[in-house]
C-alpha cells in the first residue's frame, strides 16, 4: 500500500532545476555584491590609481625634455663614451689581467675579514654571558673563563686590524689600475637617478595595493577608513580636484597642526568613519547616525572640542566670528555654557530703572524691544499687555510707587546749549558707539543702543547723571565716562533731548498714578518665571526664592539654586546630546530630526514646539541662526583625550597658579573711567577694533602720545585701520577716529597727576619690550646725511612706496608714513624692519631680509619724515 | 508618509506582516477544507486523504522538504542582500530606549506584563505553555483528522488551539509590534508617537472593589478566595457538563488526563480574563500574597 502512495508523489523536477539555477545566479550575485558592490572604494582607489599615473608620466616626461634641453643626455652619452674607452685601456694595457688578480685577493681578503669579525661576535656573546653568571654567581671559575675569553677577544681584534691593513694596499693599487673609472661611473649614475627616481615612483603607484586605508586611533575609539576613498588627502600635489582625489584644504594648518595618524577624520569631520558601504552611510546620512559628516567652514565648529582659545587661531575664522554672538545675545545669561562663566551682564541693572525711563515706553519696550529700535538686543517673550504691565511695576516699585512719564511737550530745551551740544556730541564721537537714524554705530561690538528715539525714552536728569559718570548707575558699563563740565553736559543733554525725539510717543502717564500691590505681586512672579535677572541685576533677586505667590500656584521650578544654576537648559554639550533628549513636540514630523535642525529651529522660534517653553525669541536673521547654530554645534562632550587639548590662556595661568595680567595703580582707575579696552587690546585684554597697545611704550613717542590724547582727530587719520589686503575681509576702510575723552582735565585723585600722564607714565612703565631696543646701532663711517640719502634711495629700491604713502604719493596697503618720524621710536622701526611678524602676526608686509645696515639707514631716513605740526 | 506605511515597510517589522499574511493565508485555506470536508463527509462522501494508509518519510516527503528548503535558502539570501540589518543608533549606556521593546517573537510576553506580575507573566506561563506543548501528544486521544483536514470532529481542539495561538501568541505580539508606543502605551498605528504622553489612569486591586485594602489580611482572603474559586470551580463545572453530555468521553480521558487538560485551559483562560479585568475594571491584582501577586 505504502508504495502505492509514494508513486502518486510527482517528482517536480522542473523544480529543481528553477531552484538549482537560480542558486547559481544568486551565488554570482552574492560574489559579486561582496566584491564590488558592498565596496565601492575599489572603483576610487582604480580611478585616483590612473590619474596619479597620468600624473607621474608627465613629470617623467616632463622631466625627461628638461633633461635632453639642459644637456643632461649629451653629457650622459660623453660620459658613457668615456667610460668605455676607459674600460678599452684597462683591458689592452695587460692591465686587465693584473686588476682581475688583485680584486680576486681584495675579495679573499674581505672575506677573512668578515669571517674574523663573525668570530669576535660569537666570543663576544660568549664573554658576556659568562660576565652575567659571574655577576650572579660570583664563582672564580667564570672569572678564569672571562679572562680567557679576553684573550681570546684580543686575538681575533688584532688579526683583524691586520686583514684591513693588508686590504689597503690592494685597493689602492687597484684605483690606481681603474683611474677615473669609478668617478664616471658614480657620475652616470647620478645622471640616471634623476629620471631612475621618477620610473620608481611610477612602478611604486603601479604595485600599491587596492586596501581599506583606515587611521586606528584607538584613546578616542575611532577607526577612520574615509581615506580608502580620499586617497589623495594628505598628498601635496593633487592629480585631481575632484572630490574624493583632491588634497585637504589648507593641509600645512588642518593637517600639519592635527596629523591625520593621530587625530583620525571623524573627530573634526564627523560623519560615520567605519562604513564603507556607500558614500551616504559613510557621510553619516543615514538614520540613526546622529552625527551627520560636517563640510567646509561648518566643520570649525570642531575646534571648540580642543581648543580654549580660538581669537587668532588659523583656521577657525569663521568659528571665533560666530562664537561674537553668543557674547552678543548672551546665551549665558540664562544657559550654563563652559568657558563663559563670569562674563558680567549683558543688559544693564534695572533697580533703579524707574528713575530713568517713561512707564510707557518701559511697557511698550517689554512687548517689543525690536519696536523701538530694529537693533536691539533684547528679545521678544510674548507678554501680554497686563503682562508687561505687571513687570514694569514691579521695577517701577523698586524705586518708586508711581507708574510716571516726562510730559515731553512741557520739556524745554535751550537752543544755544542745543548748539554747543551738537559740536561735543561730534567731538565725542558719541557715533562710533550709538547709532542714531540709521547712522553710526561701526564699533559693533559694545552692542550700544540706538540713540534715535532716547529723548522720549529717559527724562533728562536721569541723562545728565549718567553721562556724568555711567558706573555709579550701571558698574560694568562699557560707557566711558568723558571729562564734560556740567555745564557741557547740560549742553549735550539738550542736545540729544531736542534731536533724538519720538515723535509717535505718548505720555499715557504724564500725570502719575499709584501703582497696585496686586500688579506687582505678579510682575514679580513673571520676572522670577522668565528669569529677567540673567541679563539684568535687580534688587532683591540675588538669590530668588520661589515667591509664595508662584508656590501657591504649584510652580516648584526655581529652585533656591536656580539662579546659580540658570534658568535654561545647560548647553555644555548640545552639540552630542542624544537625540531622544531633544524635544520636537509637534514638529516633529515638520522639521528633520536631527541635532542640528532642532538647534536652528529652536533659535528660529523658541517657542514653537509645544506649549509651556519660556524661552524668548530673539528673532536671529537666518544668517545669525546659521552662524549661532554652528557654534552651539560644537559644544560636545566629545571626550578628548587629553592630549588633544589646547587650554586658554587663561586655564593655563589657572592651572599654573598665575594671576591674568591686571591694570594697576591710577593706569587702572583711568581704564575703569574711559574703557580703553572698549576699542584697544592691552596685555590681551580687550577689543580688536584700534591697534594693539600692549607695546606701546617702546613703540610711541612721548610727544606723540600726548598730542594725540589731547587731539585725537588732529594726528589720528594716519591711523586709519587699513584693511589687511582686502584678504578675508572684503570690507571698505571705515575711517575710525578716537573720540574725545578730554583726558588731562582731570586729576587722579590720590597722586595730583593729570591722567593723560597717567597714561604715558604706564606706557613708558608697563607696555614695554626689551626686545625693541631704545637707540639704534650708529654707523660712524658715513654721515648722517648721507645715510639718511641712502636710505631714501633704499626706500625707492624695494618699492616701499606700493603700499606706503609719504605725503600724497603712494599706495595705502601700509600706513600713511608721512608723519612717522614724530610717532614712532626709531629702535621699533628698526626691530619692526627686522621681523614685523613678530608684532602684529597677520602683518601683509613682505619680509625683505635687510642687514643690518640698511635697517640703519632706512630707519635714519624715516624718522625724518615729519609733519610740522599745524 | 502615512505612518501606517511607514511602520509596515520598516525593515524591523517585514517579519512580522510576512508572517501576518502567511497565518492568514493558511488559517483561511485550512478551515475552508475543513468546512468543505464535513460537508462532503455529511453527505456520506469519503474526503480526499481520508483513506490513505501512511506515506513514507524518504522520499515523498523529504523530497517536498528539499524543496522548501531551496526556496526558502533563495528567499533569506536575497532578502539578506536587499535589506541592510536593521540596526539603530549606537547604544548608550546611560539612556534606555523608550519603548524597550524585546525580539518581535517575544512581543506577546512582553505584553502579558501589562497584565501579569512578572513572575507569572515572566516565568510561569511561558513554562506552562511549553509543558502543554509537550503534553499535547498524550492528552490528545482523538485518533481522527489524520492526513485530511476537518473541524467537526476536532472542534474543540482546534478552538483551544485556534484561540490560544492566533489569539494569545500572535495578536498579542501585533498589539506589541505595531499599537505599543513610548510608556507602552496603547497607539493606533495612525497615530503619532509622544513622548511626553501621560496617560491618568490609576488602579486598584480587586478587594478595593468593595473598599477593602487588598494589603491587608481580609484583602488577601478575598483575592484567595477568587483564585482558589476560579480554580477549582474551573475544574469541576466543566466535569458536571460533560458527566451530563458525554460521559463515555470522561471515561475514555481519565482522571489524570482531564485534570491536565482543564488545568491548562483555565490557566489559559486566565490570560484573556485579567485582560478584562484590567482593561475594562482597571484591576491590578486579584490576590495580593507576599511571594507574587495574581
Amino acid at each position: 500500500m505504502a508504495n502505492e502512495n509514494n508513486n502518486k508523489s510527482p517528482y517536480r523536477a522542473y523544480l529543481f532545476v528553477f531552484f538549482s539555477v537560480s542558486l547559481l545566479i544568486l551565488s554570482a550575485w552574492v560574489i559579486w555584491n561582496d566584491e564590488f558592490g558592498l565596496r565601492p572604494w575599489k572603483h576610487y582607489q582604480k580611478e585616483y590609481k590612473s590619474l596619479k599615473h597620468d600624473q607621474l608620466v608627465n613629470d617623467y616626461k616632463k622631466a625627461q625634455l628638461e633633461f635632453h634641453r639642459s644637456g643632461g643626455a649629451k653629457r650622459l652619452a660623453d660620459l658613457k663614451a668615456q667610460l668605455s674607452k676607459a674600460e678599452e685601456a684597462l683591458k689592452s694595457k695587460g692591465v686587465g689581467e693584473k686588476y682581475t688578480q688583485l680584486s680576486n685577493k681584495l675579495d679573499e681578503l674581505q672575506k677573512q675579514a668578515s669571517d674574523n669579525q663573525k668570530k669576535l661576535q660569537t666570543v663576544r656573546g660568549k664573554y658576556l654571558e659568562t660576565e652575567y653568571f659571574f655577576t650572579k654567581t660570583q664563582k672564580p671559575e667564570y672569572k678564569k673563563q672571562m679572562d680567557e675569553l679576553q684573550l681570546q677577544i684580543d686575538a681575533i681584534d688584532k688579526q683583524g686590524k691586520e686583514l684591513q691593513a693588508k686590504q689597503e694596499p690592494v685597493s689602492q693599487s687597484m684605483s690606481q689600475l681603474a683611474g677615473n673609472i669609478p668617478a664616471i661611473k658614480a657620475e652616470i649614475e647620478q645622471l640616471n637617478k634623476i629620471l631612475e627616481d621618477k620610473k620608481e615612483k611610477i612602478a611604486n603607484n603601479e604595485t600599491a595595493p587596492i586596501e581599506i586605508k583606515q587611521f586606528l586611533i584607538k584613546d578616542i575609539d575611532k577607526a577612520d577608513r574615509c581615506v580608502s576613498c580620499h586617497v589623495g588627502i594628505d598628498s601635496p600635489k593633487q592629480p585631481s580636484t575632484k572630490q574624493p582625489y583632491t588634497k585637504h584644504p589648507l593641509m600645512s594648518v588642518y593637517l600639519g597642526h592635527h596629523d591625520p595618524g593621530k587625530f583620525g577624520c571623524t573627530f573634526c569631520h564627523r560623519g560615520q568613519g567605519r562604513a564603507t558601504t556607500t558614500v551616504e552611510k559613510a557621510h553619516g546620512k543615514a538614520k540613526y547616525w546622529d552625527e551627520p559628516l560636517l563640510k567646509g567652514d561648518m566643520t570649525q565648529t570642531s575646534c571648540l572640542n580642543c581648543h580654549g582659545d580660538i581669537k587668532n587661531l588659523r583656521g577657525a575664522e569663521s568659528i571665533t566670528k560666530n562664537t561674537e554672538l553668543i557674547r552678543k545675545y548672551g546665551c549665558y545669561s540664562c544657559h550654563k555654557i563652559p568657558g563663559y562663566e563670569g562674563m558680567g551682564d549683558v543688559g544693564p541693572e534695572l533697580t533703579q530703572v524707574g528713575t530713568k525711563v517713561n512707564y510707557t515706553w518701559a511697557v511698550d519696550w517689554l512687548l517689543d524691544p525690536k519696536k523701538y529700535f530694529s537693533t536691539a538686543r533684547m528679545p521678544k517673550f510674548y507678554f501680554t499687555q497686563d503682562q508687561a504691565e505687571a513687570i514694569a511695576d514691579y521695577l517701577f516699585s523698586m524705586s518708586g510707587s508711581e507708574r510716571k512719564d516726562v510730559d515731553i511737550a512741557a520739556v524745554k530745551n535751550d537752543p544755544k546749549l542745543v548748539e554747543q551740544g551738537k559740536v561735543l556730541w561730534s567731538q565725542a564721537r558719541c557715533n562710533l558707539c550709538h547709532a542714531t537714524g540709521g547712522r553710526g554705530g561701526d564699533h559693533s561690538k559694545v552692542y550700544a543702543p540706538d540713540l534715535s528715539k532716547v529723548g522720549s525714552k529717559v527724562n533728562k536728569t536721569w541723562l545728565f547723571n549718567w553721562i556724568k559718570d555711567p558706573n555709579k548707575y550701571f558698574p560694568g558699563t562699557k560707557m566711558p565716562r568723558f571729562r564734560f563740565t556740567d555745564q557741557e553736559i547740560s549742553a549735550l543733554v539738550d542736545y540729544i533731548a531736542n534731536e533724538y525725539q519720538d515723535d509717535e510717543a505718548e505720555s499715557k502717564y504724564a500725570t502719575p498714578q499709584t501703582i497696585q500691590a496686586e500688579s506687582i505681586k505678579k510682575g514679580k512672579d513673571l520676572v522670577q518665571q522668565y528669569g529677567c535677572y540673567g541679563c539684568h541685576k535687580m534688587r532683591g533677586m540675588e538669590m530668588v526664592q520661589v515667591a509664595p505667590s508662584l508656590k501657591a500656584q504649584g510652580v516648584t521650578f526655581l529652585r533656591s539654586d536656580e539662579m546659580r544654576e540658570k534658568i535654561g537648559t545647560e548647553l555644555s554639550s548640545i552639540g552630542s546630546k542624544p537625540l531622544e533628549l531633544l524635544d520636537f513636540g509637534k514638529l516633529k514630523k515638520s522639521i528633520p530630526n536631527d541635532r542640528l535642525s532642532y538647534i536652528k529651529q529652536k533659535l528660529r522660534d523658541p517657542r514653537g514646539f509645544r506649549l509651556g517653553l519660556r524661552m524668548p525669541n530673539f528673532r536671529l536673521s537666518e544668517k545669525e541662526v546659521n552662524e549661532l547654530s554652528a557654534v552651539l554645534y560644537g559644544f560636545t562632550d566629545s571626550n578628548a583625550p587629553v592630549r588633544f587639548m589646547v587650554p586658554s590662556r587663561q586655564e593655563l595661568d589657572k592651572m599654573a597658579g598665575v594671576q591674568g595680567y591686571k591694570f594697576t595703580g591710577d593706569f587702572a582707575k583711568v581704564i575703569a573711567d574711559v574703557k580703553c579696552t572698549n576699542c584697544h587690546t592691552i596685555k590681551g585684554i580687550g577689543a580688536d577694533y584700534a591697534p594693539d597697545l600692549t607695546l606701546a611704550g617702546s613703540k610711541l613717542q612721548e610727544s606723540w602720545i600726548r598730542n594725540f590724547l589731547a587731539n585725537p582727530d588732529m594726528i589720528r587719520p594716519l591711523l586709519q585701520q587699513m584693511p589687511k589686503l582686502g584678504l578675508s575681509q572684503a570690507k571698505n576702510p571705515v575711517k575710525v577716529t578716537m573720540p574725545k575723552f578730554n583726558l588731562g582735565k582731570q586729576k587722579v585723585e590720590d597722586t595730583n597727576r593729570s591722567d593723560v600722564d597717567v597714561v604715558v607714565n604706564y606706557f613708558q612703565q608697563e607696555l614695554v619690550t626689551t626686545d625693541i631696543p631704545k637707540n639704534i646701532p650708529v654707523i660712524a663711517d658715513v654721515a648722517m646725511p648721507e645715510q639718511i640719502a641712502q636710505g631714501k634711495k633704499l626706500y625707492d629700491d624695494k618699492g616701499c612706496i606700493a603700499c606706503h604713502q609719504i605725503g600724497t604719493d603712494g599706495g595705502a596697503v601700509g600706513p600713511n608714513l608721512s608723519n612717522v618720524g614724530n610717532r614712532l621710536l626709531p629702535g621699533f622701526i628698526f626691530k619692526h624692519l627686522e621681523n614685523s611678524r613678530k608684532f602684529k602676526s597677520d602683518i601683509v608686509e613682505p619680509n625683505y631680509g635687510f642687514t643690518e645696515r640698511e635697517r640703519v639707514l632706512l630707519t635714519n631716513f624715516l624718522m625724518t619724515l615729519k609733519l610740522s605740526a599745524k | 508618509m502615512n505612518p501606517f506605511i511607514e511602520i509596515i515597510t520598516q525593515p524591523d517589522n517585514i517579519a512580522i506582516v510576512i508572517m501576518i499574511l502567511m497565518v492568514s493565508f493558511f488559517m483561511v485555506w485550512a478551515f475552508q477544507q475543513a468546512f468543505q470536508n464535513d460537508k462532503l463527509k455529511s453527505a456520506g462522501y469519503a474526503v480526499d486523504g481520508e483513506l490513505d494508509k501512511d506515506v513514507d518519510t524518504f522520499k515523498p516527503l523529504v523530497r517536498i522538504e528539499l524543496l522548501i528548503s531551496l526556496a526558502v535558502m533563495l528567499f533569506l539570501t536575497v532578502w539578506s542582500i536587499v535589506v541592510d540589518a536593521p540596526l539603530e543608533e549606537i547604544a548608550n549606556p546611560t539612556l534606555t530606549p523608550n519603548p524597550a521593546k524585546a525580539p518581535w517573537y517575544f512581543l506577546g510576553l512582553q505584553e502579558l506584563l501589562v497584565y501579569f506580575d512578572p513572575w507569572l507573566a515572566g516565568v510561569v506561563l511561558p513554562s506552562l505553555i511549553v509543558v502543554g506543548l509537550i503534553a499535547i501528544p498524550y492528552i490528545d486521544i482523538n485518533p481522527k483528522g489524520n492526513g485530511y483536514y476537518t473541524f467537526s470532529e476536532r472542534k474543540y481542539s482546534i478552538l483551544i488551539f485556534s484561540f490560544g495561538f492566533f489569539v494569545l501568541w500572535l495578536l498579542l505580539i501585533v498589539i506589541g509590534v505595531f499599537d505599543r508606543g513610548p510608556g507602552w502605551l496603547w497607539y493606533w498605528p495612525w497615530q503619532e508617537w509622544d513622548i511626553q504622553r501621560v496617560v491618568y489612569e490609576p488602579t486598584r486591586d480587586l478587594s478595593n472593589l468593595v473598599g477593602i485594602e487588598s494589603r491587608s489580611l481580609p484583602g488577601f482572603i478575598i483575592g484567595a478566595v477568587v483564585v482558589g474559586a476560579y480554580m477549582i470551580g474551573g475544574m469541576i463545572w466543566p466535569y458536571k457538563y460533560w458527566q451530563k453530555k458525554n460521559p463515555e468521553m470522561l471515561q475514555q480521558l481519565g482522571m489524570t488526563r482531564y485534570v491536565t487538560i482543564v488545568f491548562l485551559f483555565i490557566t489559559m483562560m486566565s490570560v484573556p480574563i485579567k485582560m478584562i479585568l484590567r482593561l475594562v475594571f482597571l484591576v491590578k491584582y486579584v490576590w495580593i500574597t507576599p511571594w507574587f501577586n495574581v
